[in-house]
């Protein structure tokens, strides 16, 4: 993976300077703007809208006093209404736009004339007017429009409604009522509101029962109307912002949910990535305490060597001493040099029983198993020097083996193989891991397309403390070779060339026999 | 008794200062070797140990065929030399599966050079009882196998402590035949009387040898 670095450190905040609290900010940030965008315009336009409907209300309401005053003047000023019914329902008709239907109440409550607007255009027949207010009437009382008179407000045929009751003052017995269709209203306003506000006239209370109300019309006339004006906003940005508002909160939701799987996804891959990166610094630290351990053997052996010939030396001269001149000076002399090689042989011994504290147990292993397990962690290594990796073959057979130093053999085979590479400028830098089980033996091979070993070095490189390297020890491949050895089998350089060099581990196959014993 | 001992080491140096050594200790028949591959060209056989005592130095890290591999090799060879290890790693599990294995006895590097020299004299001790051993064996071999059918007979049923009539009886001869048969098997086996035969012959059973005829008395035809 190449992050570059912007992204790299974008990621670094994320999931290291609290990342969780960021999301939740971003979170509620991206969702609270609209909110509180939408919230300032509307709490504005609806100051704004107050305002006028006030102005609305009053203007409404004086109309309406108007309107009644004229009508309750113009009953009182008629002498027979009920003879001159037609003519005056007629000018009153014609007088106010807002009026639909006059009507003609006795004092039973019965409509006993009435007469309809033209261009009131509810599809109702003379029967049907006089039957008005219908059972579904809604009484209410206006508390923005304070009416002397009587009013009622219902719905006819999808219209609001509002009937004024004006008693005949000359005829006690009988009411006039007139119809407003308070649609109209809307439609006749001076204001320039209109065409932000859309008003509609709507019962004040609407839980009251229809039929109380029809026995308290009838029994006791003595209500007043109660009602309301309700206004809605026409302004194309509120109109927009409503409209919007479920899927500008999708939309929200959508990018806060990809933004937080995101999230989530990077921190499980930054997670195993630390997780592998911790087990392959695990790895590396075995690797060095499991080859110390093999590299103090490999360094007393080579100590060693040279110790025993000094012991030899010296206690040969010391005989051929004894033989001619038993006294000589030199004697004790040839003595201390015999037990001095002892010592730095004990320190050797301390120096390596420290280091190796137990022996080394083998077990028998799945060799496809312990392959897969360190897979990854030998791609990671690849990976770092862009060489390619390939893992062939599914040796899924046992073979007694300490599982730690096998694994430690692969993994310097591997780093040989890519230091072997580093040297190269091809692009195409490939190592390649295959086991195979032939003949009862396992057989892993680890190979390079690399610049292979140079042919006059080639039959030295499993020898101690013989490198090509600078910085290297020379003890990588020797130690790899003791500790397959360890194990009954062998590490050979198959095949060099130009074209690579391939390293062969060949192990017995773990059998009944051979199980739990240990080399 | 002339010893001869044979080095299996790489390290031209060690191997040196070991010459040295058993020279001083007065060991002066010794042949060095750098490599498995070395002692095994120049012994493709070892008819000429069979015959002379010694034993065989080896170092377990040989280069090519490490020293366990090589005797392993020996043993399938019948090697008729003791041999004892010089280990490098002082690794105590494999020094006892060589000793399993048959190994005479190992030391590990450095070693203290008189005791190697006396484990060196121990196992030459050993071989010289081996070669005695060795000699009987095949002596007694040649005699048994020099025994006619009959004569053999007249053995097995005079190990098996029958008295001459007995036998006489049993394989339907006469006493007289019979006695001249023993006679001459007590000749024959080198014994001047049954009894030295039948210690012999037991000596034998518990080296291992094997007779050439069957140990069971025949009945007469």
């Amino acid at each position: 993976m190449h992050w570059n670095p912007v992204h790299r450190s974008a990621n670094l905040l994320l999931s290291q300077a609290g990342g969780f609290w960021l999301i939740i900010m971003s979170f509620s940030l991206l969702l609270g703007t609209p909110w509180l965008i939408e919230k300032a315009a509307t709490s504005a336009f609806k100051n704004r809208l107050e305002r006028s409907a006030m102005g609305l209300a009053q203007e409404l309401s004086s109309r309406l006093e108007v309107a009644e005053n004229n009508y309750v003047r113009a009953v009182v000023s008629t002498p027979n209404p009920e003879a001159n019914f037609e003519k005056i329902a007629a000018r009153w008709l014609a007088d106010s736009e807002d009026v639909v239907v006059v009507r003609l109440m006795n004092a039973s409550g019965h409509v006993i004339r009435a007469f309809k607007a033209n261009r009131f255009n509810a599809d109702a027949s003379s029967s049907d007017l006089l039957s008005l207010p219908v059972n579904r009437i809604t009484l209410v009382h206006a508390i923005e429009l304070l009416t002397p008179a009587y009013s009622a407000l219902y719905t006819f045929q999808d219209q609001q409604l509002v009937d004024l009751f004006i008693p005949v003052d000359a005829v006690p017995s009988l009411t006039f009522v007139l119809t407003l269709n308070t649609d109209q209203w809307s439609r006749t306003l001076t204001t320039n509101l209109s065409q932000k506000i859309s008003m509609r006239v709507v019962p004040f209370n609407n839980h009251l029962n229809t039929e109380a109300f029809n026995n308290h019309l009838v029994t006791l006339p003595a209500w007043e109307g109660l009602w309301s004006l309700q206004f809605q906003s026409m302004d194309p940005l509120d109109v927009l912002l409503t409209a919007l508002r479920p899927s500008l909160m999708l939309l929200i939701v959508l990018i806060v949910g990809s933004f937080y799987f995101h999230w989530r996804n990077f921190r499980a891959r930054q997670k195993t990535e630390s997780e592998l990166l911790e087990k392959s610094q695990l790895l590396e630290k075995q690797n060095r305490l499991s080859m110390l351990g093999e590299m103090s053997a490999s360094l007393a052996h080579e100590i060693n060597q040279p110790l025993a010939s000094i012991a030899n030396y010296a206690v040969a001269a010391q005989l051929k001493l004894q033989q001619t001149d038993p006294e000589n000076a030199l004697f004790p002399l040839l003595q201390k040099i015999h037990a001095q090689s002892q010592r730095a042989a004990q320190v050797l011994i301390a120096v390596r029983s420290m280091l190796h504290p137990a022996p080394i147990d083998s077990a028998p292993v799945n060799v496809a198993d312990l392959i897969t397990a360190l897979e990854p962690h030998l791609s990671r290594m690849c990976k770092e020097q862009q060489v390619m990796l390939q893992v062939r073959g599914n040796a899924a057979s046992k073979v007694n083996l300490n599982a730690i130093l096998f694994e430690q053999v692969l993994i310097n085979l591997v780093k040989n193989s890519i230091q072997a590479l580093e040297t190269t400028q091809s692009t195409n830098k490939r190592i390649c891991l295959s086991s195979a089980v032939i003949n009862d033996r396992l057989q892993i091979e680890v190979s390079d397309n690399g610049p292979g070993i140079p042919s006059e070095l080639a039959a030295r490189v499993f020898e101690s403390f013989f490198t090509t390297k600078k910085e290297g020890l020379g003890i990588g491949l020797n130690l790899c070779k003791s500790v397959i050895e360890r194990f009954n089998g062998q590490l050979s350089l198959k095949s060099n060339n130009t074209d690579g060099a391939c390293f062969l581990i060949d192990l017995p196959l773990a059998t009944f026999k051979q199980e739990g014993t240990s080399s | 008794m002339k010893y001869q001992v044979m080095i299996v080491e790489d390290d031209d140096e060690l191997a040196n200062s070991l010459e040295l050594l058993l020279h001083s200790a007065g060991i002066s028949d010794v042949l060095r070797f750098g490599s498995a591959a070395h002692f095994l060209s120049a012994y493709p056989n070892f008819s000429a140990c069979i015959h002379q005592t010694g034993c065989l130095l080896l170092d377990i890290r040989l280069p090519e065929m490490s020293g366990s591999a090589l005797y392993s090799h020996l043993q399938s060879l019948e090697f008729p030399w003791p041999v004892i290890f010089m280990t490098g790693h002082g690794d105590l599990s494999m020094a006892v599966d060589l000793i399993k294995a048959g190994a005479f006895d190992y030391v590990t590097k450095p070693f203290d050079p008189m005791g190697l020299v006396e484990r060196i004299k121990a196992a030459n001790r050993l071989c010289d009882s081996l070669i005695l051993e060795r000699r009987f064996k095949q002596a007694h071999k040649d005699k048994l196998a020099s025994l006619t059918p009959h004569e053999a007979q007249v053995f097995v049923r005079v190990l098996g402590n029958q008295t001459t009539r007995e036998i006489a009886e049993a394989m339907d001869n006469s006493t007289r035949t019979i006695e001249t048969h023993r006679a001459n098997v007590l000749k024959k086996m080198g014994a001047s009387s049954a009894l030295e035969m039948a210690q012999e012959q037991e000596r034998f059973m518990l080296m291992g040898g094997v007779t050439p005829f069957p140990m069971v008395s025949i009945g007469a035809q």
